[in-house]
């Protein structure tokens, strides 16, 4: 590899009049309480899209939406009123004040946009530092963008790139040794409730890939009595298949509430599905008997004045990363060698990224509409 | 002799709760720091402390003639004996983690206090030993108690995981603390088997009360009745679900506290009758 640091371009010396930008927000900059506001669903997700795409500076564009983040990342003109039309249009879409969005959101060019998603594509940037999932989540909206033609040669090499330094960050590092996933956290916590997973009854509500990844963790410690619930029953009954397991509609939930141990919460609802007053009566029924209540949801499917009431463990997505956070000061230099590399990669990729596509004429034909976004 | 005898197993006794209380400081210390090398020093420090508790012990019935449990003193020292006792079987059967750790802390504790009231230490009635009912009532209470502090123990480690699970901590003590389940069944059955033998006690220190009225007095049959009842009570509301596994245990420590408590009013009468400490001996 070259030596890249004086070949470095910066926002301030260059001519180039394109370059990298990202405007988003995460578990960095916003609780999560503020990031379930900004959580996109698969009808903002595509409207935002469009929007973008009708501003002239932006050529390529792609959005990624997880439980821990929500970013737009791009390849634009630059002008100085860029960054307003995306803050303008991030907003109007989730109906939310530019204010609060600003405050807790963060704006890159550049460089740091490069280095920025090598980061987050290896889990260098994640909650739970190492873990693996992001990877797929990244590669998920990249497949997406790529169908619905968002995407040209510089976002493509771009997140080509980030998923070869992930690869090389995983292979070669201890950084994803250990607990670093959210099945493992969750599985430790139940393991440390209940005595084995053999004999708990573990309700899982929605058909999403966290909650069934955190599934797969407790099938993996001897969970295997698993009901999946999820308001289309088909769905359900699809899941549980997988999981070898029993589906429910989600209307049928409260009835059955008072059977299970482990409830897994990974549902897209807009609305708590569990709430105090429901759990209450449930939990005098069932005095001895502790109840496990683990919240993936963006926003939160678990009411948080549920963790008031006695004999309930109610974990969220930022009590897990805690929880994770406690075992990884081992990893603490592990995580700088990663960043370390990250860097170099990223800085490589930037001079040859300038070399080839900055000064281009535009990407973007004036004819191209973009297909529609299939739901992610 | 006797004297030598007696200050001696003091001595025994104190080195016992010294070394006992370096286990648990060296066990604390290792779970603080997330440290593995405790066990080099935690087991031998361990059992030393229980060969010179042992040892002690039997200074103590040698110079007496007779079980060491006649006064306050003794009944804390043998309590914090078969707690270790009982802890290091538990141990070796079921592998519960930590459980000797608080075991440790418990007879370390337990060694102190004693060790610190000399007024405890006072010299017991000839004729208490004389019905061989009353000894093996004493030994059957004692053992009760001991039963009751696993109890505690067990209780107090549930609490502690409680705690970590509420609070969403994840440190290395809480990971290695065994399950609410677990510790919560555990906790109930050291205490059901410890009604049990308290009943039988109960029932024959009752039995025996009119003939020896002197040594059972009034008071202390009726201390001895109440703590029974208490543990019975908790017993019956475990048994029927009528407790959170949290105030069961909470219930368990206050109850194991206030029972050694009552153990200065129970023997309260036997010092009130003018008999010397031991330690006045000299």
């Amino acid at each position: 590899m070259p030596e890249v640091s004086r070949l470095i371009p910066t926002m301030a010396d260059t001519p180039l009049e394109k370059s990298l930008f990202l405007l988003g927000s995460s578990h960095h900059v916003a609780p999560l309480h503020v990031r379930e506001r900004f959580a996109l669903n698969k009808d903002t997700s595509a409207r935002l899209y469009n929007q973008l795409y009708q501003i002239p500076q932006v050529e390529e564009c792609l959005l990624l939406n997880t439980c821990n983040r929500v970013e737009i990342y791009g390849f634009a003109h630059r002008t100085k009123s860029l960054q307003n039309h995306l803050l303008d249009c991030f907003c109007t879409t989730n109906t939310l004040p530019q204010e609060e969005f600003s405050r807790y959101s963060i704006w890159k060019e550049g460089l740091a946009v490069v280095k920025h998603l090598f980061e987050v594509v290896s889990g260098t940037d994640s909650q739970m530092v190492g873990e693996t999932e992001i990877l797929g989540q990244v590669k998920n909206s990249f497949e997406n963008a790529q169908q619905a033609s968002y995407l040209g040669p510089v976002l493509n090499r771009l997140f080509q790139k980030s998923f070869q330094a992930a690869k090389w960050i995983r292979t070669n590092t201890d950084i994803g040794r250990g607990q670093v996933s959210l099945g493992n956290v969750a599985t430790t916590l139940a393991l440390r409730i209940f005595e084995n997973l053999n004999e708990c009854k573990i309700l899982v509500l929605g058909t999403g890939e966290v909650g069934q990844q955190v599934v797969k963790a407790f099938k993996s410690r001897g969970g295997h009595n698993i009901t999946v619930a999820s308001r289309d029953l088909a769905h359900a009954k699809k899941q549980a298949q997988l999981s070898e397991g029993q589906a429910l509609s989600i209307a049928e939930v409260p009835q059955q509430l008072d059977s299970f141990d482990i409830i897994i919460g990974a549902s897209g609802a807009a609305k708590h599905i569990l709430t105090q007053k429901l759990l209450k009566p449930i939990l005098n029924q069932r005095t001895d008997k502790p109840l496990f209540l683990i919240d993936l949801a963006v926003p939160r499917n678990f009411e948080s004045s549920i963790e008031r009431l006695s004999n309930v463990y109610l974990y969220n997505l930022d009590d897990l990363a805690k929880i994770a956070q406690e075992n990884q000061k081992a990893r603490a230099s592990e995580l700088q060698k990663c960043q370390a590399v990250l860097t170099e990669k990223a800085e490589y990729l930037w001079v040859n990224l300038n070399d080839a596509h900055m000064a281009s004429s535009s990407s973007k034909s004036p004819n191209q509409e973009p297909a529609v976004l299939s739901p992610s | 002799m006797e004297g030598s005898f007696l200050l001696e197993a003091r001595s025994q006794l104190g080195l016992s709760a010294l070394l006992y209380l370096a286990a648990f400081g060296t066990k604390l210390y290792a779970l603080i720091k997330d440290k593995n090398w405790d066990n080099l020093l935690f087991r031998p420090l361990l059992y030393s402390g229980f060969l010179f508790h042992s040892w002690g012990l039997y200074l103590r019935g040698l110079s007496t003639q007779s079980l060491p449990f006649s006064n306050p003193f003794e009944i804390f020292q043998v309590i914090g004996w078969l707690a270790v006792v009982l802890v290091l079987i538990f141990r070796a059967v079921t592998q519960m983690q930590l459980l000797s750790f608080f075991g440790t802390g418990l007879a370390a504790l337990l060694g102190t206090i004693s060790l610190q009231a000399s007024s405890w230490d006072y010299a017991f009635t000839p004729t208490l030993m004389n019905n061989p009912w009353i000894p093996f009532h004493a030994a059957l209470a004692i053992f009760s108690y001991s039963l009751f502090s696993l109890a505690a123990l067990t209780a107090l480690m549930y609490l502690i995981q409680d705690y970590g699970l509420s609070a969403k901590r994840g440190h290395m003590l809480f990971s290695h603390l065994p399950s609410l389940k677990q510790l919560d069944a555990i906790s109930s059955r050291f205490l059901h088997v410890g009604v049990i033998i308290l009943s039988m006690a109960v029932v024959l220190g009752s039995m025996n009360w009119f003939a020896a009225k002197d040594v059972i007095t009034l008071p202390k049959l009726i201390a001895a009745w109440t703590i029974w009842a208490a543990y019975l009570f908790l017993l019956l509301l475990k048994h029927y679900k009528q407790l959170h596994p949290g105030v069961f245990c909470k219930a368990c420590l206050l109850l194991f506290i206030l029972a050694l408590v009552a153990l200065w009013p129970l023997n309260r009468g036997l010092h009130a009758r003018g008999i010397p400490p031991y330690t006045h001996h000299g």
